[in-house]
């Protein structure tokens, strides 16, 4: 149940270096502005504020590495949640070969 | 599953309900929230009945009801009025020796003068009040007493429950001079049992912490340390249990969606309870988490508790989630003990579950904790140790507990797009509710269903009730939660009290009723009340000049609920 690095087929598979304060910064704006947030409403930085977007910014950095990583990170253990028909990870053959997988038509 | 009992006596409802089908409705909910599916009771499947339980999901009629403990006779009932609890009131009320006026004015002479101290009320709708026990007592005049169960019982309602005619802003800049036209469900039908609304609560803004304005003033303390408000008064249902405790209300109405029906019963030595998710409608009440949320009662003893559960289960049209649930039982009579020749005992045999490590701990805790076992044992409950696995203390840990807030977030996009100011302190979960990928919510639903299953096949394959170290498993699961006193601790160089969390199966009221019901008759813990914060500190308070506490978002982010 612990998180799992390893998949059907990958044994090897490399961890990408973990982001920096910078570049989760950028995403944290970026996923806003999608959403059509705007945090500069808020103060940039104002200790005696309730809060300002220094703050949010670092507890959604805590919350990406922290529980967003461990969840993203974790895999169902197939004992416990026998694989449903559709997740592409369970194909033991690469797309095509199996006849099932070969064509993206949605 | 082990239930034995009395002769005549039904078994308790969760012995008789299929588990395998709550646990598919629990799947069917969850995907509803996901989809945004309206989910209709027809679509809901119903949790079955076993074929041979007697028909244990059925109401029962039986109103008679025994003595409560040696320590609650009429003598010892408490001499203001706003001291007692609701049974209490309804025996005075009886016996014409009490009013709905008069209770309901002591209860307003307590407001006034402890309110400046404790500041549990966002809004008094005192005419509205006076007017609804005036007329009770004409028409117990005209007609005699005993019309509804909680005729001329004042209550105080959590203010994220719609009151109709009386502001409720769930102390949110977003719901600022909101007046619902109608009231929640669980309200309306304790209105419709006669009950009067004393007043809405203070909570933390949106229900996400303890109660405090939107920009983190700290309102509401702990009725057993007024002076301090660092202490705190428990979740986000604070303003309830401060007023019950510290002897303005009679009992009233918390949310639970993270630990805030229990967490503030047991910071203030009351009996609060987290029904099963369905059990109790959610109509009217302003969401935090669609399929996590639930409405509780918070009262003086588990009587009362299980008074006000009574009234406010069942079917609600308008709560899909309700829908295909066995019928309410009689949890009035679950929660009165019978005699088991060496004291009161609870009417089913019941075994209970300790998990590893929950009586080693050091100090008057762990002191507390041995004296309630030793005292269920001698009651006839059958202690039975608990060991869960690794998956299930992994399931229910607080990664998992993450998994609530895109439910949190997605309904109030459109304010979160008008201004996050509207949010305050509140604002960093609803922005982390955002961050969450469609695959780790899609893992974190099959996870929690994974933690129901794993409950029921590996807790609750031994007992019947187990103690809970932590709200959070049952929070996420939609199990019931009971909360009650066991005792007085030194912390910090006060007195405050201590108590235990029960857990119970699915539809396991019955079960943690009939525990602390017998656990309060035999025990006086549940009548330790705080003294009434002292005049200096009301006049310093009056005049404005009491300490003041402040939180920010970071603290309000980590501690949300």
């Amino acid at each position: 149940m612990s998180p799992n690095p390893g998949s059907p087929g990958s044994p090897s598979r490399r961890r990408p270096e973990d982001p920096t304060d910078e570049e989760l910064d950028a995403f944290i704006r970026t996923r806003l502005q999608l959403a059509g947030i705007d945090l500069s409403v808020l103060p940039e930085e104002d200790p005696d504020a309730p809060a300002d977007q220094v703050r949010i910014r670092a507890s959604v950095r805590r919350f990406l590495r922290g529980t967003v990583q461990s969840l993203s990170r974790w895999e169902l253990d197939p004992g416990l949640w026998p694989p449903a028909l559709y997740p592409s990870r369970m194909m033991v053959a690469p797309p095509g070969e199996d006849g099932l997988h070969g064509d993206d038509h949605g | 599953m082990g239930t034995t009992m009395a002769e005549g006596e039904r078994p308790p409802q969760d012995a008789a309900i299929d588990r395998r089908s709550f646990v598919t409705r629990m799947g069917v909910i969850t995907a509803a929230a996901m989809a945004g599916v309206p989910l209709e009771g027809r679509a809901l499947p119903p949790v079955e009945l076993l074929p041979a339980s007697g028909g244990a999901g059925a109401s029962s009629s039986s109103s008679s009801h025994a003595d409560p403990g040696r320590a609650e006779l009429d003598g010892a009932f408490p001499t203001h009025p706003a001291d007692l609890k609701i049974w209490q009131a309804r025996r005075l009320f009886a016996r014409g020796e009490l009013g709905a006026m008069e209770l309901l004015e002591a209860c307003l002479e307590r407001l006034d003068a402890r309110d400046p101290v404790y500041r549990a009320f966002n809004a008094v709708p005192r005419g509205q009040a006076m007017e609804v026990a005036r007329a009770l007592d004409e028409e117990t005049r005209s007609l005699g007493p005993g019309r509804g169960l909680l005729a001329g019982i004042p209550l105080v309602v959590k203010d994220n429950l719609w009151t109709a005619g009386v502001l409720t802003t769930a102390n949110s800049r977003i719901f600022q001079g909101f007046v619902p036209a109608e009231d929640a469900t669980a309200w309306a039908r304790l209105r419709v049992g006669g009950a009067i609304l004393l007043g809405k609560t203070q909570m933390g803004p949106l229900a996400t912490t303890r109660a405090m304005t939107p920009d983190g003033e700290v309102t509401t303390v702990n009725a057993w340390a007024p002076d301090d408000p660092r202490v705190s008064p428990g979740g986000s249902s604070s303003g309830t249990a401060t007023a019950v405790a510290g002897g303005v209300a009679p009992a009233g109405l918390g949310t639970q969606t993270g630990g805030s029906v229990t967490v503030p019963s047991l910071a203030q030595g009351l009996t609060g309870i987290k029904p099963t998710l369905g059990r109790v409608s959610l109509r009217g009440v302003i969401p935090l988490t669609y399929s996590r949320d639930h409405v509780g009662p918070m009262a003086r003893d588990a009587r009362d508790a299980a008074l006000l559960l009574q009234v406010m289960a069942g079917a609600d049209p308008a709560d899909p989630r309700t829908a295909g649930l066995p019928p309410v039982p009689d949890y009035r009579t679950a929660v009165e003990p019978v005699e088991g020749g060496r004291g009161p005992i609870p009417r089913w045999s019941t075994r209970l579950g300790v998990p590893e490590g929950w009586v080693e701990v050091d100090g008057d805790r762990g002191r507390l904790r041995r004296d309630f076992l030793n005292e269920m044992e001698a009651a006839g409950v059958r202690l039975v140790d608990v060991h869960p696995s690794e998956e299930w203390r992994e399931l229910g840990s607080g990664m998992f507990n993450a998994v609530r807030l895109p439910e949190r977030t997605e309904p109030f996009l459109e304010h979160l797009r008008d201004d996050v100011r509207l949010f305050g302190v509140s604002l960093g979960s609803w922005i982390q509710g955002l961050f969450l990928s469609g695959d780790e919510y899609l893992k974190g639903q099959r996870a929690r269903l994974g933690l129901l299953r794993l409950t029921l096949e590996e807790i609750f394959r031994d007992c019947d009730v187990v103690l809970q170290p932590s709200h959070l498993p049952f929070d996420m699961i939609g199990l019931p939660l009971l909360a009650m006193p066991i005792g007085m601790r030194e912390v910090g160089g006060r007195e405050r009290p201590d108590g235990v969390l029960l857990g119970g199966p699915p539809l396991g009221e019955e079960r943690l009723l009939a525990l602390a019901g017998a656990w309060q008759a035999r025990t006086e813990h549940h009548l330790a009340r705080p003294e009434a914060p002292d005049a200096e500190l009301v006049e310093t308070a009056r005049r404005g000049g009491a300490e003041k506490l402040r939180h920010d978002v970071t603290w309000v982010t980590e501690h949300a609920q």
